[in-house]
């Protein structure tokens, strides 16, 4: 084996290559000595700084061969272990330039969802009446106090809608220091305009066991939602439909006190028995009986039924 | 310094290796006058080559890298394992290693930070628990006169709300109102209707006095549903039940003509019979169902 000592090969002629020529299957080794890996130095143009590729250490007992890509480079790509020939000491692997692919966000499984909340912004603002969601809160009135100078609320409706009211509590209060006992409240039926329509109704109360019914034989601006007595508490449900000419609200109540009455009232829009002379319920108003008192204690909600 | 300037090496002996020996701690060091140093390795053929070439002086960079120290394997990536030392004398450790992919089957649902789920992807129902408790099941909308409308293929043992949100009585193809009051039968899963049914009625007299009346009623399958006034347009609110001995609650106004028609009926079975399907038709023979009318079935959710 012949051997040369020398610092540096440098290649003769300007701006050619330096060969170092293997001979056969040999191959161009970079031998360790004196304990430390072979190691390649490439450096930069001037030579004041370099990348080297260092030999595995021997402790890591690899001896395998590195072939480099034998595709063309593509920007973005990964040097992957593309293949493998060989075992051991003999393995030679071929590199390849390779994208690692993005997880697939397009096709995800639901069932996958293990954790967390999904907040309530992601949720569609609407879910449909089919899938059970049918009953729609769009509104809740609360009066807390006499003191919050409340004489009347409106609830808005849509035409040919169907709603459910339930009024949970309503009482009212009269005098400066919202002294006064509850008169039950009255109902008006309004235009789009708010402005009040002619109304027609029929009711009847239970009150103390007996019976007493009114009707109106004309019309009406208003009625009187009372059982009859003075209460502390008036509760109801309420059933509406706002369509011209079918238009009802159905009104169950009960007034709560020493004198516990129920209230069952039918309530329409008038017409003049031709079609179309009755209104389209777009509101209804509640204000307390007497004109002197103020809402004290009301908490009023009001649904719609979702109909698609 | 000693140094040999010449084109190029040759190994000497046939298949032999060709070796460079730096000393200790020296490196085998490809450079070039005023450019990159590139070591390239040629094909067979010396045809083709590919190059290895030092970063460039711009990019200040004096690493070690530190070829794999792990068993070669298909389908890895080559990843810098460690780093020891900085700058100048930062040596990466290079593995074979695989790249992990996210895992898509444990979803934390906290981040879905915007766009919104359609509502084609929700459940086609939601449980009641959630807040869906009233599942809107039909609406019947007569679009040209008919006799009768039908709601049939109601489950059994469940509860429905049924509106009849406009109804509408016609007597002619003009379009004519027609004061009449509906019927109704209760059906079996082959339409036919059922009985006997008992109703406690409670109605105003017509709009003659506005009085409060009470009356009970055994049918064999067919009743009125009479305010005990008439009148062409009116709506519904009724609730019942599909379990043995079927009830259920009806309410009505007929509010044309200054609203003189209200009823209020309780109806139910005598026997174990269930409601599977409702027929509601106009109770005046040539009377109709008018363009318009709406009925819509509701069903209470339970689970």
């Amino acid at each position: 084996m012949s051997k040369i000592k020398v610092n540096e090969l440098e290649a003769k002629d300007t701006n050619t290559n330096f060969n170092l020529t293997a001979n056969g299957t040999g191959v161009l080794k970079v031998k360790g000595a004196g304990g430390n890996d072979g190691t390649v130095k490439v450096t930069s143009s001037n030579g004041t700084t370099g990348v080297k590729l260092k030999s595995p250490p021997h402790s890591a007992g690899q001896s395998y061969t590195l072939t480099l890509p034998d595709t063309n480079l593509e920007a973005g790509k990964y040097l992957q272990v593309k293949s493998i020939t060989g075992s051991g000491a003999t393995a030679t692997g071929q590199l390849g330039c390779t994208a690692i692919g993005s997880p697939d966000l397009t096709n995800l499984n639901a069932s996958n969802l293990t954790s967390g909340t999904i907040a309530s912004a992601r949720l569609p603002s609407t879910f449909t009446a089919a899938q059970g969601a049918s009953l729609k809160l769009i509104s809740k009135t609360e009066v807390t106090s006499f003191n919050d100078n409340v004489s009347e609320i409106i609830l808005n409706l849509d035409d040919d809608s169907i709603y459910k009211v339930i009024v949970k509590q309503i009482s009212e209060a009269g005098g400066t220091n919202g002294s006064g006992g509850s008169q039950g409240p009255n109902l008006y039926l309004l235009h789009s305009s708010g402005s009040w329509m002619w109304m027609s109704y029929f009711i009847y109360n239970g009150k103390q066991l007996s019976v007493t019914s009114t009707g109106n034989t004309g019309r009406s601006s208003s009625l009187h939602l009372s059982g009859g007595e003075t209460t502390n508490h008036w509760a109801a449900v309420m059933d509406i439909t706002t369509k011209v000419d079918t238009n009802l609200i159905h009104i169950n109540g009960m007034a709560a006190g020493s004198h516990e009455t129920s209230l069952n009232a039918f309530v329409s829009s008038w017409s003049n028995a031709t079609a179309g002379s009755s209104q389209t319920i777009r509101g209804i108003k509640f204000t307390p009986q007497n004109t002197s008192y103020k809402f004290d204690d009301v908490e009023i909600l009001l649904y719609k039924l979702v109909e698609t | 310094m000693s140094k040999i300037i010449i084109n190029e090496i040759e190994s000497k002996t046939t298949n032999g290796d060709l070796s460079i020996t730096p000393n200790g701690t020296g490196a085998f060091e490809v450079t070039a006058e005023n450019s990159d140093g590139v070591l390239q390795l040629n094909d067979e053929q010396n045809s083709n080559n590919v190059k290895i070439k030092a970063s460039p002086l711009s990019a200040a960079q004096d690493h070690t890298l530190v070829l794999p120290d792990n068993q070669i394997a298909t389908n890895t990536f080559l990843k810098v394992k460690s780093v020891t030392g900085s700058g100048a004398t930062a040596t990466g450790q290079l593995e074979y290693a695989s790249v992990a992919q996210a895992d898509l089957s444990q979803l934390n649902a906290d981040n879905l930070t915007s766009g919104t789920v359609p509502t084609a992807r929700m459940p086609s129902s939601l449980p009641a628990s959630s807040g869906f408790g009233l599942q809107l099941v039909s609406t019947t909308t007569v679009s040209s006169m008919v006799k009768n409308i039908y709601v049939t293929g109601l489950q059994s043992d469940s509860k429905y709300l049924m509106i009849g949100k406009k109804m509408y009585m016609i007597y002619d193809y003009n379009g004519n109102p027609y004061n009449s009051f509906m019927s109704m039968r209760w059906l079996n899963s082959s339409n036919s209707a059922l009985g006997p049914v008992t109703m406690e009625r409670h109605y105003e007299n017509g709009g003659s006095n506005y009085t409060y009346h009470i009356q009970s009623y055994s049918h064999a399958n067919t009743f009125e549903l009479s305010g005990g006034d008439r009148g062409p347009y009116f709506s519904f609110w009724a609730e019942f039940n599909t379990n043995q001995g079927s009830s259920m609650y009806f309410k009505a106004s007929y509010p044309w003509y200054g609203a003189k028609s209200r009823i209020q009926a309780y109806m139910s079975f005598t026997n174990t019979n269930r409601i599977s399907g409702i027929q509601m038709y106009p109770d005046s023979g040539s009377i109709e169902w008018g363009p318009g009318t709406e009925v819509k079935l509701y069903k209470y959710i339970t689970a």
